[in-house]
């Protein structure tokens, strides 16, 4: 019989629950489980921020995705398609689910498009708690929610032969309880929508989650005749104004060659691929106050990951905003690489997504919770509390008008047959073959 | 080892028991409490240790004594003569054999590396110490943290339907 152990100090016991990682959130939530005194302390300030110090940006939990419409599977059902990675498991009710297309995820909720139905319902869930909450899209378009969050709309109009009209909107902040599972009612107002900002006719916003930069959401914008990008569509939340941002690339790119990336050092990254050479320019602020791309690196795929047909092209499905990562499909699977250090790591086996949405862990802003309630502290005590360091307006998403044509074609023709791709980049990609 | 002969300053350690020990003052400085102490020249004759009673102050002297730098007090790179790798596998397996013991010890070592400062000590205990909550049920880890479940029954049942995966 051991002798009777001592009760540890708080501080000691913190010390411990500080070691368990973050990748296997399901230990916080038992632990904070023991007791009520141990949910307050875990689900505490303190020590989310020291979890935080200790073991830096939050893990991946899971991801959502979306196909490509003529690779989706005809058994789909409406119900969102969240993977996990790890232990952790989304709360999914069972019931109400339309059409469902994951449009966006922030700060642990998923902003989602209810696209069957007209106009399109916008819905904010929670995979936590299983939470949803709809918002009534604005005239413009259509719903969406706020909670503590903000929900922004950003919509193409095409109402006119000759142009088409960028609109935003953001939903009024809503402090409310958004912790009880299940659907709420229909809630939310939106701001007035900002000055429109007129584009050429033939343009759409590519379905993808935009990326979040200095306070600013940016889309790819590609145009309708042949699908490639052409430019960069950017709110910025903080002036309420839309803008263009040119590309670094003098010609158009493939819209699944490219991604958008929220770079560690809070610029805005840009990849592209061709064949598997890929090319990353980040946007920096020049001394004349005017942003300009600069080329940051170069990178041969096929030094890093493993290919076994090289004239397979690669496509880019997601990146972590706040980290060099991306997600790139190869013939051989999934691949999450980190562009800075090279490191990289095989995420799933190979499927046509159109993009890969991370679930990341995190934790919520101190003072966003309105206090008291296990449900929430419970929340912020298990995978939340990995922490992230949040703004205090955390917008969730976009709504991508959706565009009417040929997207079916683009897949298989930028992706499986590098030949159409342009003479320029053909050039460019002999030119690195011999090296 | 080479750098750890004779001619090395001593530190007498005092356990609240009245049990002292006498520790090479490199090995005692592995504490980064003790090291302030002798740095700010508050420890001439001997340090008393409170709180930690003599086994297990000379357990933590023995880990000390196990993880004290080959670099020594004259300043040679000692480690030159041995493979960084081979020596951080020895101490690995040596430590897994360190911590091999009842809940009680592993608990008053955790104090007292928290106590002392000495952080490899620290990491490994709280380490073992994760290892032992991560493979138990909830109740385990209740009796193991000496806390009381004070939530009712109807909450827990929700709050465990509610987050059914961490139970899993």
């Amino acid at each position: 019989m051991s002798p009777p152990a001592p009760a540890l100090l708080d501080e000691l016991l913190e010390e411990i629950f500080l070691r368990l990682p973050p990748d296997e959130p399901e230990h916080l939530v038992r632990a904070s489980l023991s007791s009520k005194r141990w949910l307050g302390l875990l689900s505490g300030a303190r020590f989310r921020g020291r979890y935080r110090e200790l073991h830096g940006a939050p893990p991946m939990l899971g991801f959502l995705y979306f196909f490509h419409s003529n690779s989706r599977p005809e058994t789909e059902d409406n119900i969102p398609h969240f993977l996990p990675t790890t232990k952790f498991r989304a709360c999914i009710p069972d019931d109400d689910w339309l059409g469902y297309s994951a449009l966006d995820c922030r700060h642990g909720r998923v902003l989602i498009g209810e696209v069957a139905y007209t106009p399109m319902t916008l819905v904010v869930w929670d995979p936590m708690t299983g939470c949803r909450r709809e918002l009534e899209a604005p005239p413009l378009v259509d719903n969406t929610y706020g909670g503590p969050f903000q929900v922004v709309f950003v919509g193409l109009d095409h109402c006119h032969e000759d142009e088409c009209v960028a609109r935003a909107c953001v939903s009024l902040p809503v402090t409310s309880n958004h912790s009880k599972p299940g659907l709420q009612s229909p809630f939310d107002k939106w701001s007035k929508p900002c000055s429109a900002l007129h584009l050429d006719s033939d343009l759409y916003i590519y379905e993808a989650p935009p990326v979040f930069v200095q306070d600013a959401l940016h889309f790819k914008l590609c145009n309708c005749a042949e699908h490639r990008v052409v430019g960069i569509l950017k709110y910025d939340m903080s002036t309420n104004s839309l803008s263009l941002i040119d590309m670094p690339l003098a010609w158009s790119v493939n819209a699944n060659a490219s991604i958008l990336m929220a770079m560690e050092d809070d610029s805005l990254g840009f990849a592209h691929v061709y064949g598997l050479i890929l090319n990353l320019w980040s946007r920096h602020m020049g001394s004349d106050g005017v942003a300009s791309w600069t080329q940051r690196t170069v990178i041969n795929i096929k030094d890093i990951l493993p290919i076994r047909n090289p004239n397979k092209g690669l496509r880019l499905i997601g990146s972590v905003e706040g980290t060099d990562i991306i997600f790139v499909t190869t013939d051989l699977g999934i691949y999450k690489i980190n562009l800075k250090s090279l490191q990289w790591k095989r995420e799933w086996e190979r499927k046509k997504f159109r993009a890969f949405i991370p679930y990341m862990s995190f934790h919520n802003p101190q003072g966003l919770r309105n206090g008291g309630d296990k449900k929430n502290l419970l929340e912020g005590s298990s995978a939340e509390m990995r922490a992230h360091d949040a703004a205090s307006v955390a917008p969730i998403g976009q709504l991508p008008r959706i565009t009417q044509a040929g997207e079916d074609d683009l897949e298989s023709e930028s992706y499986e047959d590098p030949e159409s791709e342009s003479e320029s980049e053909e050039d460019l990609e002999s030119e690195s073959e011999e090296d | 080892m080479a750098t750890r002969e004779a001619g090395k300053k001593m530190i007498m350690l005092k356990s609240p028991d009245g049990m002292e020990f006498e520790v090479e003052e490199a090995v005692a400085m592995e504490s980064q409490t003790i090291r302030k102490m002798i740095e700010d020249d508050c420890a001439d004759t001997a340090i008393l240790i409170p709180n930690i009673n003599s086994k297990i102050l000379s357990r933590v002297i023995e880990y000390c004594n196990k993880h004290v730098p080959t670099t020594g007090a004259t300043g040679a790179a000692a480690s030159d003569t041995v493979a960084p790798a081979a020596l951080a596998e020895d101490l690995k397996i040596w430590d897994a054999e360190f911590i091999k013991v009842n809940r009680a010890t592993r608990f008053n070592l955790i104090q007292a590396a928290s106590y002392l400062n000495i952080k490899g000590l620290l990491d490994l205990t709280s380490q073992t110490t994760i290892d032992t909550i991560s493979d138990n049920s909830l109740e385990e880890i209740r009796s193991f943290l000496s806390t009381k479940n004070d939530y009712l029954p109807e909450e827990e049942q929700t709050i465990r339907r509610e987050n059914q995966w961490a139970f899993q």
